[in-house]
């Protein structure tokens, strides 16, 4: 479904590297989640696919089509894109940030308000009530669940999302999660999304590729990942959850005395 | 006051005019320079600098660039002073929208287009509105200022009342500009108002609202278009900027008006502007004095007898500027050197030539345009003036400041009621270093050849003596009378009763 080959970015002529000669593929349905620190180019990878940055050199193919033989613009409509800092429409109603892609592509009036009726029930807000919201009378998690509702209005295959659940707290975050992967299993959506949560990562994705240094370490399932992470890089990263989890116990034993 | 709605109409006309085209030029402008970042420290640059030119500097210089009078030079100058407050608000508020909305709208698949469209021009809309209303409100001040320059605005209110003592019109004119220029600000903020709030009612409110201004503004032109009589042309009576030529205006337009003729005045503009428009064909009708020409215009050093200045003048305005001097009004208007009567008394001043020694002591104070005139560098140079400080200051300030002893010497006009009221003495020119300054009619060609006209004004052809003159002047500068009252009683002599 998503083909990357031997990509690489440079955003200063060479001079250094954002992204170094990274391949992998996504197939249909597949979820994979972009791990690794802060700057090793998790975001410039992602951009390159619905081509917000353009690609220094290699090559990447959506549904069996290079992207670069498709208009940029008809390219990101039919691709779901979510970003961190969610990027509602603050002039725009609830309604209207949903409805942006099905008037660029353009549906009817009719079908538009039904799309949204049925994205807004999707992500769990009640239409009636949200519907001609503005963005600032919004929560941040009910802003992230618009966010997700607008990149799904068009009816994409696949979605790209760029910390999508960042920015909540823990419990909002679980339920948006939990939500997310019903619509992705339902929808059967094709993604590939960043996260820093590992935990987040382990639950969500299918396949998980660890960058370092604008180069991907390792990339396998889960499991294989957990049991047999191949990198010392990736073991220390996804090892994450069950140390912290193992520390919690610890101080859960000590009866709160500091350790 | 009656003259309120046509000053007004011809107000808002200058302003919309200039604030529509700022906007039409401005917000294109200010959208590029978002784009090609390259283009936007030099554009902001050029238009802060265009803002630092002060409104009446801005304005007179617009009359030489163009070579023009009247509307369009204050329209291109108001044009520029509406250019930084639009182009500045656009691009801030272009550039202020959240860049995560504008990518998220790339993302989504906008076009840069829809994007500019869609996204950041509603976000960027109340700033850029803010900008316009900033702009409004400078663009009403600042066309007041247009009259000196030709073009009726406001400001005519202000400029005449201010030379003639009329206080009442000076707060006309204020009242009215300030009311104009909160109507426009209120109306642009419904505007915005209404297409962010999506109001339809609001906005059509607004809209219709202003179209009625607009109408408003320009029903005294139209009435006075489709109102004229034959003949249609309308001839245009020019004045300088103090009280005698504003009576002389008014006695002219009174004058073709008796005889069918429409005028209109356009009053206050300064000699060399007054000539040039004259020559222009954008003047038909004024007053100048022979002085005047044969120094500034002929450039002429020496000073033969009154007679011979007034024929080579006359002779010499047929020829190189196709002038038609119709004749000398009678009276004679030299510009002088006046002192106070005590101080006369006391150094024992009767010429100029007794002021020489004291002057290095003496302050003098005079108009805008004496100190920049040839007159001026003849009389220092004939008497040898050296004075300690030369102060320019309005006309009318000048007797006051003489009187108060703020200064010690004044330029004055013979004809000038105020001489005798403030006791003030007006020093011999033995060496006839000024020349003789007859009041002459002039008539633009293209007006020169109409007998019904030439006939009209004849009258007035060694129809008024100094005397008349002087008290002409004394009753608009001293006893409070109005301009037309002044100029009525020019015209019919000596009647009590009149005004
Ligand atoms: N537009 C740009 N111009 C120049 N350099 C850039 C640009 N965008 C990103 N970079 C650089 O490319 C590298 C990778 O950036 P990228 O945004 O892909 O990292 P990331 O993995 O998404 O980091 P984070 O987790 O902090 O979001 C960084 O060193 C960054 O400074
Ligand atoms: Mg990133």
């Amino acid at each position: 479904m998503i083909s990357v080959r031997g990509v690489s970015k440079s955003y200063n002529d060479g001079l250094t590297w954002a992204v170094k000669d990274v391949s992998f593929d996504v197939t249909a349905g597949e979820v994979l989640a972009l791990v690794g620190e802060s700057g090793c180019g998790k975001t410039s990878t992602l951009k390159m696919i619905n081509r917000l940055v353009e690609l220094t050199s290699g090559a990447i193919a959506v549904g069996d089509r290079d992207i670069m033989s498709i208009p940029p613009v008809v390219l990101r409509r039919s691709i779901g894109y979510v970003i961190q800092e969610i990027g509602l429409f603050p002039h725009l109603t609830v309604e209207e940030n949903i409805g942006v892609v099905p008037e660029l592509l353009g549906w009817s009036v009719n079908r538009t308000k039904e799309r949204v009726d049925e994205l807004l029930n999707l992500v769990g807000l009640d239409a009636r009530e949200y519907r001609k919201r503005r963005p600032e009378e919004l929560s941040g998690g009910q802003q992230q669940r618009v966010g997700l509702a607008r990149a799904l209005a068009g009816g994409p295959k696949t979605m790209l999302m760029d910390e999508p659940f960042g920015a909540l707290d823990p419990i909002t975050r679980a339920g948006v999660v939990e939500e997310f992967r019903k619509i992705q299993h339902d929808l059967s959506l094709t993604v590939i999304f960043v996260t820093h949560d590992m935990a987040e990562a382990l639950i969500l994705a299918d396949r998980i590729a660890v960058m370092k240094d604008g180069s991907i370490m390792a990339i396998d399932t889960p499991s294989e990942l957990l049991s047999n992470p191949g990198d010392p890089y990736a073991e220390e990263l996804l090892s994450m959850p069950q140390r912290q989890a193992k520390i919690i116990t610890e101080i859960a034993k000590s009866g709160g005395e500091p350790l | 006051m009656k003259l309120l709605p046509d000053y007004l109409g011809h107000h808002l006309l200058l302003t919309l005019i200039a604030l529509i085209t700022g906007i039409l030029v401005c917000v294109p402008l200010g959208l590029l320079v978002t784009r090609v970042k390259a283009l936007q420290w030099p554009t902001l640059a050029v238009a802060s600098v265009l803002q630092t030119i002060p409104g009446i500097a801005l304005l007179a210089l617009m009359v030489p660039l163009l070579g023009k009078i009247g509307l369009i030079p204050a329209l291109l100058a108001l044009i520029i002073y509406s250019f930084l407050p639009i182009l500045r608000n656009t691009v801030t508020g272009v550039l202020n929208v959240d860049s995560s909305v504008v990518e998220a709208a790339r993302g989504l698949g906008m076009s840069d287009r829809q994007i500019l469209y869609k996204i950041e021009l509603p976000l960027a809309l109340p700033v850029l509105i803010a900008g316009i209303r900033t702009a409004t409100v400078w663009v009403v001040g600042t066309a007041t200022l247009a009259t000196p320059v030709g073009a009726t605005s406001l400001g005519n209110f202000v400029f005449s009342g201010l030379q003639t003592q009329n206080v009442a019109a000076i707060i006309v004119g204020c009242v009215a500009a300030a009311l104009l220029a909160i109507v426009l600000d209120q109306l642009v903020r419904l505007i915005e108002i209404a297409t962010s709030g999506r109001n339809g009612i609001l906005g059509a409110a607004a809209i219709i609202s202003l179209l009625l201004l607009i109408g408003a503004g320009l029903s005294p032109m139209i009435i006075n278009a489709s109102g004229s009589k034959v003949p249609a042309q309308t001839i245009v009576v020019g004045s300088k900027p103090f009280t005698e030529q504003y009576i002389l205006a008014q006695t002219i337009s009174d004058r073709l008006r008796e005889s069918g003729f429409k005028t209109d005045i356009r009053s206050g503009m300064g000699s060399m502007v007054l000539f040039e428009a004259m020559e222009n064909g954008e003047i038909d009708c004024y007053v100048d004095y022979t002085g005047t020409i044969w120094s500034n215009v002929m450039k002429r050093k020496d000073v033969p007898s009154r007679k011979e200045v007034l024929q080579q003048m006359t002779a010499w305005l047929r020829q190189k500027h196709d002038i038609l001097c119709l004749g000398p009004l009678g009276f004679e208007n030299t510009y002088g050197l006046a002192v106070r009567e005590e101080d006369a008394r006391a150094y024992r001043l009767t010429a100029i030539a007794d002021l020489t020694p004291r002057a290095p002591e003496l302050l003098i104070g005079s108009d805008y345009e004496f100190f920049l005139r040839p007159e001026w560098e003849s009389l220092r140079d004939s008497y040898h003036l050296d004075f300690k400080k030369k102060i320019t200051m309005d006309p009318v300030l000048m007797y006051r400041a003489i009187s108060q002893g703020e200064v010690d010497v004044i330029s004055a006009y013979s004809t000038d009621g105020r001489i005798a009221a403030y006791g003030l003495v007006v020093l011999e020119d033995p060496r006839q270093a000024l020349p003789p300054y007859d009041a002459v009619l002039l008539l633009s060609s293209h007006v020169a050849n109409h007998p019904e006209l030439t006939e009209a004004l004849g009258v007035l052809i060694a129809g008024i003596d100094d005397d008349s003159m002087r008290q002409a002047n004394k009753l608009v500068d001293l006893d409070g009378v109005s301009v037309d009252s002044a100029a009525a009683f020019l015209r019919n002599g000596f009647e009590p009763g009149n005004f």
